[in-house]
């Protein structure tokens, strides 16, 4: 559906996309994240032709985005919605207006956009809102009026570009479920850019993590949850701070492992003693699942990970020296 | 009958030059406002040329005063209208002297419009002409209605002074009685009517900026 191959762009004085390669399937829900100024909004504008690209290709549905004239632009547009994190309505037009202006843009008859317009407004619940003037909605009310409109045309891709960043909580989960529900319906392929690890972990299936302009980790969203890379723990915002002697095993809890008795039975079947130093469970979606750390002596060490292996559970060693540092401090402070 | 007789065919003839150059001041400064927004360096097909004269033409315009515009484009007038003076003669220097005015506030209230909105409109396949007059104009309305108001506040003011070389209405009766022959009463009651006439066009435009940008 989308190919992103090798794509390399600069400003005067900064590299904004740096070899950026990935692919996107037809009914992927694809996560860009990453810090501000990472140049996952230039990606992403780069797919409709609102931003160039230096090198590389962008190859969408078999057409090369940057080599389109702007006659052949303005007809690739209809198959790739847009919604924006300032929504980017018009403001002097009602719900039904704003959402109608791509159909009139294209010149559609009024009988077949007021069915149209109906059927959008109903889909993302608006219809108490039709006629009202678009100042007057809430933010999660306007980006369901810009989703809608995005999706007047019947695009095959629906880009969001920070969609939900603007919005409380409660309103990003209610977006993200219609959107995922559009996702279900029509099988459109979404590509979410994001810095909110919230939305990755709520809808998408796949993403990439930028930053500086490179991807620092690619793959599903359950490989990168459960086993985070290090750029992802950063992003998480996450350090383990663990103790200095011993061994810390880290066990990785896919979702058919977390719900079972993983860690009692380890210590009933062994009959050993740990201790749990660090442990990290999320809600994915339906899913639990994450990772525990626990710290043990060198006897124990081999008996656990013989157990684990057996089992066929993920684990890792953790090498504490690199938080050494970090721990003694915080103990230090502890003792005073 | 000092009503009937003078003052007011002279705020008739007034009324009538403001209106007739309003619309010609607005429309030719619609125009320059579009091909600057479209040229302009971050418009929708930036060429600086155009931009720049366009731009170029429209600072020497405004540095004249109008009284000196008035009087160097007296051939001009004489080749439209056939002759310099009369109400249908100053049209011709108010329309000139509002015009580029009138480009300029359209110009600022065009590039007021989020550009977020433009570039919504360009992602759905829409053309330059469909952003400029469905989504910029659309948008910058209330904004251009302040404007026109301040453009006929404007006219108003170079009416009068249009009148002192033969234009007529309302500046030219000032002029006329209360300057030349010292009737002091008429030129206050001229005063008078002059500001009645700002203060409800400058209500006008207020009210419909309010109903408009709700």
């Amino acid at each position: 559906m989308i190919k992103v191959c090798g794509v390399s762009k600069s400003f005067p004085k900064i590299k904004v996309l740096d070899d950026v390669s990935f692919t996107v399937d037809k009914g992927d829900i694809y996560g860009v994240i990453g810090h501000s100024g990472a140049g996952k909004s230039t990606l992403l504008r780069c797919f409709n032709g609102l931003e160039t690209y230096d090198a590389g290709s962008i190859n969408i549905m078999g057409k090369e985005v940057s080599k389109l004239s702007i006659e052949e632009l303005r007809e690739f547009r209809k198959n790739v919605g847009i919604i924006f994190q300032s929504f980017n309505l018009i403001n002097r037009k009602s719900v039904f207006e704003n959402i109608a202006f791509p159909l009139e843009i294209w010149g559609k008859d009024k009988v077949f956009i007021k069915e149209r317009v109906a059927s959008l407004i109903e889909l993302v619940g608006l219809q108490d809102k039709v006629n009202s003037n678009v100042r007057e909605l809430s933010g999660g009310q306007k980006q369901r009026v810009g989703i809608a409109r995005a999706l007047a045309l019947n695009p095959k891709i629906l880009l969001c570009d920070e969609a939900t960043s603007a919005l409380d909580p409660k309103t990003t989960k209610a977006i993200l479920e219609l959107l995922r529900d559009i996702n279900n319906k029509f099988n459109i392929t979404i590509i979410v850019v994001t810095h909110q690890m919230e939305v990755v972990k709520e809808i998408c299936n796949k993403f990439i993590l930028l930053e500086g302009g490179e991807i620092k980790s690619i793959g599903t969203t359950e490989e990168l949850f459960v086993k985070p890379t290090r750029e992802m723990k950063t992003l998480m915002g996450e350090e383990e701070l663990l103790p200095s002697v011993g061994y810390n095993i880290k066990i990785f809890f896919p979702k058919e492992i977390s719900q079972e008795c993983l860690i009692t039975s380890i210590a009933r079947k062994l009959d050993i003693d740990f201790s749990i130093v660090w442990g990290r469970l999320e809600k994915f979606r339906d899913d639990v699942m994450g990772s525990l750390i626990i710290n043990t002596n060198e006897k124990n060490k081999g008996k656990i990970i013989n157990y684990l292996d057996e089992k066929f559970i993920d684990w890792e060693l953790i090498n504490y020296s690199a938080q050494d540092e970090k721990y003694h401090e915080g103990w230090e402070i502890n003792a005073i | 009958m000092l009503f009937k007789d003078v003052l007011l065919p002279a705020l008739l003839d007034t009324l009538y030059m403001v209106t007739v150059s309003t619309i010609f001041a607005m429309i030719l400064g619609f125009i320059s406002a579009v091909i600057l927004i479209i040229n302009g360096p971050k418009g929708l097909r930036p060429n600086p040329l155009i931009y720049k004269s366009l731009d170029l033409v429209i600072n020497i315009l405004r540095s004249f005063p109008f009284i000196i515009l008035m009087i160097s484009i007296f051939p001009l007038t004489k080749f439209i209208v056939g002759t310099t003076i009369g109400t249908n003669a100053a049209i011709v220097p108010l329309t000139l002297g509002a015009a580029p005015f009138a480009a300029r506030i359209i110009e600022s209230a065009l590039l007021e419009v989020d550009y977020g909105i433009i570039e919504a409109a360009k992602s759905f396949g829409a053309k330059t002409h469909q952003i400029i007059f469905k989504v910029m104009v659309k948008e910058a309305m209330p904004s251009i209605v302040l404007g026109v108001t301040l453009t006929v506040i404007n006219i108003i003011g170079y009416s009068a002074m249009a009148g002192t070389i033969g234009g007529g209405g309302l500046g030219d009766v000032a002029v006329k009685y209360g300057y030349y022959r010292f009737k002091t009463d008429i030129m206050i009651y001229t005063v008078i009517i002059l500001i009645v006439v700002v203060q409800i066009i400058q209500a006008l435009g207020n009210l419909l900026y309010r109903k408009m940008a709700k």
